[in-house]
């Protein structure tokens, strides 16, 4: 065919002469992993109906939800209109991510520098492996048999010249034949014949995927029969990437990442036992462990994850943050606060009327966010404060409870308590970037603020001289003018100004408020905040 | 082995200290708003009483927190910290505990164990005992106490009432300015300041 020819012209570009363009990938797929990483995180029943949701739409369904019609891209609402027992999780990247990470490790242990290419696909050169162990099918074969016995998961595996061919190769295989072999030479033949769909993935352009259809390109091999500089100045950035994977030019390389070792420092209980300060005793020396290991990688870690597991099934998982890195006191500290936690919840759960008490049968502790000591030079970002400061503060969390101690920071935000963040010592504040303090928050009060703001806005009356209640209808006309205030007891009004309306969240329903000014005859000033007929104390200036 | 001059002013310095008087500790810096009403700063290691403005609590961790010291704030649940930050407070060396229920002595004597200021509600009765021992860590560690409420035998009692507002009438407008007289007494001696805060609206 001419128009191969001309590809491989064309895509012979800025490329050394004699190589083929795109490198032999030996491609690792896990099926269906988003599902099967929640399932076994959350201990859920394969055969449970189960959907991961972002922003609204399906990302993933479980075998048993697909049966009922549910497919990734439909609305939440549709999908459980389909399939109304279903559960719907919000989607977890990051869990998916730790999840896959005893797998690429499983990869590491057969054929070094593994790429991970999303959670459930990753791949490795398979020109060094194919070498050792005879060749590409010999490796495909000798990873299958290791990831088996390792991975309780669904695998296959593919080998084909490129990252983009060996996935599309991987997902022409089926649980009888795990593994797609494409000779070299053979993945740009068989890219030819896919659908133009196959690049959806990879391009995130539907736009320009449905002007192609619409001109009558339908498979990978008529995109690529087009010259490149047409389609590039037609589609840009996009175009050109899509032309080069029709012809199997893909990127020429790999970026091996390293795995980090397993450092998670686990501590079972046989039997369960609800002791806590059983429980963090026992756990400390695997915690010493995990901080001397931590240390000798010269690394530092300000984030963990402490999950839980309870005899009756439960799992307790939170991640704990820290403004600077973690000594092992303070992980153990984080452990307890989160036991504490777990017992004050199971008082709670009691519908039986018995007392409950679970059984704690085992502790993990993982590094979450580790990052190189050699980016913590002290003075810079990170830095602990004076170890005296540190000692006193936290000592005195032990004495008042995890959230006795607080620090706070200014956030964006409408109401006056939302523009306040406050957390526990310790754990760390939002970023600038989080806080989008630099965004317009319309109907933000002016002026000076307040230096009272009520944690929970206090209920007060606002009455007219014959003591009536004022109101303040949709339009915001006030029935007449406040002259009384009533918090701890009258008080006359002497200047006020209002109604300011508040614009939260309409679209969830939330209440629309109005806000009020007033000064009263004590000298005080308020805030108030009104639904119509309530009047509630936002803030006090004082 | 003989004492150098400067041990010796030292030792006599610690003692005047433990006598309650003040020669030769650094006092603790003011917002500038403020220096009027305290024309030498605040006093290290005493308690202070002030009744009437939270707004004025704030404007005094201020000083000591643009100094670099870390400030405590104890059973003020309500606390605006937009407007401590407002004030120039740095909010990465304030810590709040906002209740401290029964514990009130022993956070306070806690904080003062590392802050340089610590504004606290009033607490409920307290044995003479216990204020004694307090007002001893105080001195002794050189933190400053602002109490909002009463407190027996501060050694200021700063009154802070609000005289008016600007820029609200009847139906429009919106708070601009605030003014405040605070009479102070001191040992004795009772001086009266009037305040604009902002100072530009």
């Amino acid at each position: 065919m001419s128009g191969e020819e001309d590809a491989a012209k064309a895509g012979g570009e800025g490329r050394a002469p004699g190589r083929s363009g795109a490198l032999r990938v030996l491609l690792v797929w896990c099926p269906d992993w988003s599902i099967g990483a929640v399932q076994r995180a959350q201990g859920f029943d394969p055969d449970e109906q189960l959907a991961l949701v972002d922003r609204g739409i399906v990302v993933a369904c479980s075998a048993t939800a697909r049966e009922e019609g549910v497919e990734p891209g439909l609305r939440v609402r549709q999908a459980q209109h389909r399939c109304p027992d279903m559960t719907v999780l919000p989607h977890d990247p990051a869990l998916e991510l730790h999840e896959f990470e005893p797998v690429m490790r499983a990869i590491e242990d057969k054929i070094p520098g593994v790429h991970l290419v999303r959670p459930g696909l990753a791949a490795v050169r398979s020109k060094g492996a194919s070498r050792f162990y005879g060749s590409d099918r010999a490796a495909a074969q000798t990873l299958l048999t290791h990831l088996r016995s390792y991975v309780d998961h669904d695998v296959r595996v593919a080998v084909a010249d490129g990252l983009f061919a060996a996935e599309q190769a991987a997902y022409t295989t089926s649980i009888e034949s795990p593994v797609a072999h494409l000779a070299p030479r053979e993945s740009a033949t068989f890219l030819a014949h896919l659908p133009i769909s196959a690049l959806e993935h990879e391009i995130s352009s539907p736009r320009m995927l449905n002007v192609l259809r619409r001109m009558g390109i339908r498979t990978l091999g008529d995109l690529a029969t087009l010259p490149r500089p047409d389609v590039h100045s037609r589609f840009g950035a996009a175009g050109l990437r899509a032309h080069q994977l029709a012809q199997g030019a893909d990127a020429p390389a790999l970026d091996p990442r390293r795995v980090p070792r397993d450092l998670t420092a686990a501590t079972t209980f046989e039997p369960g036992t609800d002791q806590v300060e059983h429980i963090v005793a026992t756990c400390s020396p695997s915690v010493d462990d995990l901080m001397a290991s931590l240390t000798s990688d010269a690394l530092l870690c300000n984030g963990i994850r402490v999950v839980i597991h309870t005899d009756d099934g439960r799992v307790s998982r939170r991640v704990w943050r820290h403004p600077w890195h973690f000594t092992a006191a303070e992980v153990l500290d984080r452990v307890r606060w989160q036991l504490d936690d777990l017992s004050a919840d199971s008082e709670c759960d009691d519908l039986t009327g018995e007392f409950l008490t679970r059984m704690i049968t085992s502790v993990h502790v993982e590094p979450e966010s580790v990052d190189s000591a050699a980016h913590h030079a002290p003075g810079l970002w990170g830095d602990r404060p004076d170890e005296h400061v540190v000692q006193t503060l936290t000592g005195l969390q032990h004495q008042l409870g995890h959230e006795g101690v607080l620090v706070s920071a200014v956030s964006g935000g409408r109401l006056l308590d939302e523009r306040r963040v406050l957390r526990p010592w310790g754990d760390a504040l939002p970023v600038p970037r989080e806080r989008r303090l630099e965004q317009p928050w319309p109907g933000t009060v002016p002026g000076p603020p307040p230096a009272t703001v009520f944690a929970e806005a206090r209920p007060v009356q606002v009455l007219t001289d014959d003591r009536a209640g004022v109101v303040v209808d949709d339009r915001g006309e006030v029935s007449a003018a406040p002259t009384v205030l009533a918090s701890d007891g009258p008080q006359r009004i002497t200047a006020w100004a209002g109604p300011w309306p508040v614009q939260q969240r309409w679209w969830r329903g939330g209440a629309a408020y109005h806000r009020f000014q007033v000064v009263d005859a004590g000298g005080r000033a308020w805030l108030l905040l009104t639904d119509g007929r309530r009047w509630w104390a936002e803030a006090r200036y004082d | 082995m003989t004492q150098t001059a400067g041990d010796v002013v030292s030792a006599l310095q610690e003692q005047l200290q433990q006598r309650g008087t003040t020669t030769g500790a650094p006092a603790l810096p003011v917002h500038p708003r403020l220096a009027p009403a305290f024309p030498s700063g605040l006093r290290p290691g005493v308690v202070y009483s002030l009744l009437g403005s939270v707004s004025i609590a704030l404007a005094l961790l201020a000083g000591p927190s643009q100094r670099g010291a870390w400030c405590g704030v104890v059973g003020l649940p309500d606390l605006g910290v937009e407007a401590a930050a407002a004030w120039g407070v740095d909010l990465d060396r304030l810590v709040l505990v906002p209740a401290p229920t029964e514990q009130w002595v022993s956070t306070v004597a806690a904080l003062a164990e590392v802050a340089g200021l610590v504004v606290a509600s009033a607490p409920g009765r307290l044995s003479p005992g216990e204020v004694q021992r307090l007002t001893a860590r105080l001195r002794t560690r050189r933190t400053s106490l602002v109490v909002i409420g009463n407190w027996p035998r501060a050694a200021a009692t700063v009154h802070a009432t609000t005289v008016g507002w600007d820029g609200l009438a009847q139906g429009h407008g919106a708070l601009t300015r605030q003014h405040v007289r605070l009479d102070i007494t001191e040992r004795h001696q009772r001086r009266s300041v009037c305040l604009t805060i902002p100072e530009q609206p």
